[in-house]
């Protein structure tokens, strides 16, 4: 045997190197780009689902005036035997808000918890946890009291979720809790990385863009004056597959998507002169951005910049989005199905584009299954299209039913979330 | 969408990477399915990839980050998906010698483990590995005095047995 320091030689890694051959890169290239999709769209949808939830549950505001925590601490989750578990298996927790990580490996669900208050025993106190689960594997929280509302679960990434709750915002994994720093003042688009942009009307008063593997969460100077959307899966910024910023802006009577490129650069393209509903929401698929918005007389339309000429073109689906609301008290709701195709479900018409170019859509009844379920948004989750569902009286008493999905837009069923 | 950075980047590098994870994973198709896995993410992530200073050492420390105990079981479930991806797997041509260090590695503590297969086998500068496994220098250097220490114990030990 030959001497220690002869044989630490970084032949061995040569010989490793030489027995390696260097694979097909369209596999892996597939691999990263349909994940950067799925993470992208879901977390659009999971934007608006909480924009929904604070509609319907018309919770107090709670103010951000607890002092930052040391952040980038890794806590554990308790077991069934913790305050929640405990709850949960006793009855006194009930679903409010069930949600899938991006690649439908992950699922968060948002408790509310009825606990004696101990200042009044003869009275309730709110308050909230939420448990996350994967495979056969779950974890609990601990149990939030005097906390009738958090930022329900908004997917960032595969297995990630960020969900914020009283004096802070959390990165929740099957790994663990992080608290993620937030910082201040809104930075320019072009000084922040970031993963996904969630929504945080509550403390931070409109988007944040998330870096997952830094654990930060930063306001965008860009998306300052951006109008939060207000409903179902209304997106007013979005982030593109290639890592644009998209947002829309309403003034002097136009209404413009802006494009903001990495560098810090920036183009308008005006869609609208004059739109009966400021509501409009981004859609993209594999690069492509979109508007859906509602013209005078009610018909929808879809826009689509064309980046290279700078021009927009608009497509009308009529007839969708004309008959009230939907089950989450939107106009419309939307999501592009994971063959590209558009999927616009209205309150009694469902639409779905032909093919992935959105120019043409063929209109259908909204399926039993949609109209039955509360949903709280739209998105991709694996290789579906799923209706998240949540509990929009926060009534306490009743579980949400399971989210529903589809891979055509037209044939739902329910995605299990039993172990 | 333009991903051709990366795939530069993967035509270049991704056999180099490969030989310096072996080590550290202790087998050819494991160092694949991470350093694989880590230019997945550098399509996900191609921003912030584009943006980094030294493309090559911030896809050895995602393979590192990949490569320990918690991540490696939620890979082993796309494993078998993955393997018809993987180039055709041939062990590499090591002396009997090499053969006996490689076992003798796989009993030693991760960390220590990691930094000696950067270090030595995989020939990288102490800052690199430094960088790699996300620990101080100081700390780099004292795991792999503690892992020479540890395996020259284990190898006297094996050849004491076959002595024996």
């Amino acid at each position: 045997m030959r001497d220690l320091d002869e044989l630490l030689d970084p032949v061995v890694s040569r010989r490793a190197t030489a027995a390696t051959h260097t694979p097909d890169f369209a596999a892996i290239e597939r691999r990263g780009r349909q994940r950067r999709r799925r993470a992208r769209a879901m977390a659009a949808g999971a934007v608006a689902a909480v924009a929904a939830a604070i509609a319907f549950t018309g919770t107090q505001v709670v103010q951000d005036s607890a002092a930052p925590e040391p952040v980038g601490h890794l806590r554990g989750f308790e077991g069934p035997d913790g305050e929640l578990g405990r709850a949960i298996d006793s009855g006194d927790a009930s679903v409010a808000n069930k949600a899938w990580s991006a690649d439908g490996s992950t699922l968060l669900t948002t408790w509310s918890v009825s606990l004696l208050d101990p200042d009044n025993p003869r009275s309730f106190a709110p308050a909230v946890g939420y448990t996350i689960q994967t495979g056969e594997q779950e974890g609990w929280s601990k149990v939030y009291r005097n906390e009738v509302f958090f930022v329900p679960s908004s997917p960032v990434a595969d297995g990630v979720f960020a969900v914020g709750r009283r004096g802070e915002l959390n990165l929740v994994s099957p790994g663990g809790i992080r608290e993620m720093r937030v910082t201040k003042p809104p930075a320019p688009f072009a000084d922040l990385d970031g993963d996904a942009l969630v929504a945080d009307w509550e403390r931070y008063g409109g988007y944040l863009l998330i870096d997952v593997g830094a654990g930060h969460a930063s306001e965008v100077k860009e998306l300052s004056d951006v109008a939060p959307a207000s409903c179902g899966t209304s997106a007013s910024a979005a982030l593109s597959n290639d890592g644009d910023l998209w947002a829309l802006r309403h003034a002097d009577g136009r209404y413009e998507l802006v494009r903001t490129l990495p560098d810090g650069g920036s183009t308008s393209f005006v869609f609208a002169n004059q739109a009966a509903d400021p509501l409009a929401s981004i859609i993209q698929y594999e690069g492509r951005v979109g508007v859906l918005w509602i013209a005078t007389g009610g018909d929808l339309r879809v826009s689509v910049p064309n980046q290279s000429a700078g021009d927009v073109t608009t497509y009308n689906y009529p007839d969708v989005a004309k008959s009230g609301l939907t089950n989450a008290g939107c106009t419309f709701d939307a999501v592009v199905l994971p063959d590209g195709r558009l999927l616009i479900v209205g309150p009694s018409t469902l639409a779905r584009s032909t093919d992935a170019t959105w120019t043409r859509a063929e209109t259908y009844p909204v399926p039993a299954e949609l109209r039955k379920t509360t949903t709280g948004g739209l998105g991709a989750v694996g290789e579906e299209a799923c209706a998240a569902t949540y509990d929009p009286y926060d009534s306490r008493e009743i579980d949400v039913p399971d989210p529903i999905c589809s891979t055509d837009g037209l044939r739902w069923h329910t995605k299990p979330t039993a172990p | 969408m333009d991903d051709d950075f990366v795939r530069q980047v993967y035509e270049a590098s991704y056999r180099r990477l490969v030989g310096q994870l072996y080590g550290v994973c202790r087998d050819l198709g494991e160092a694949e399915d991470v350093v694989q896995e880590a230019f997945a993410q550098a399509i996900q992530h191609e921003r912030k990839f584009r943006r980094t200073d030294n493309p090559e050492a911030w896809l050895r420390t995602v393979a590192v980050n990949l490569s320990r105990s918690r991540w490696r079981r939620r890979i082993v479930g796309d494993r078998l998906h993955r393997r018809t991806h993987r180039s055709e797997l041939v062990e590499p041509d090591l002396s009997p010698d090499h053969v006996v260090l490689i076992e003798a590695m796989r009993q030693l503590p991760e960390v220590q483990r990691q930094v000696i297969a950067l270090h030595h086998l995989a020939d990288l500068p102490v800052n690199e590995v430094a960088q790699a496994v996300g620990a101080p220098v100081g700390t780099v250097k004292a795991r792999l005095s503690r892992g020479r220490a540890a395996l020259a114990e284990l190898l006297s030990e094996r050849e004491e047995a076959s002595h024996a």
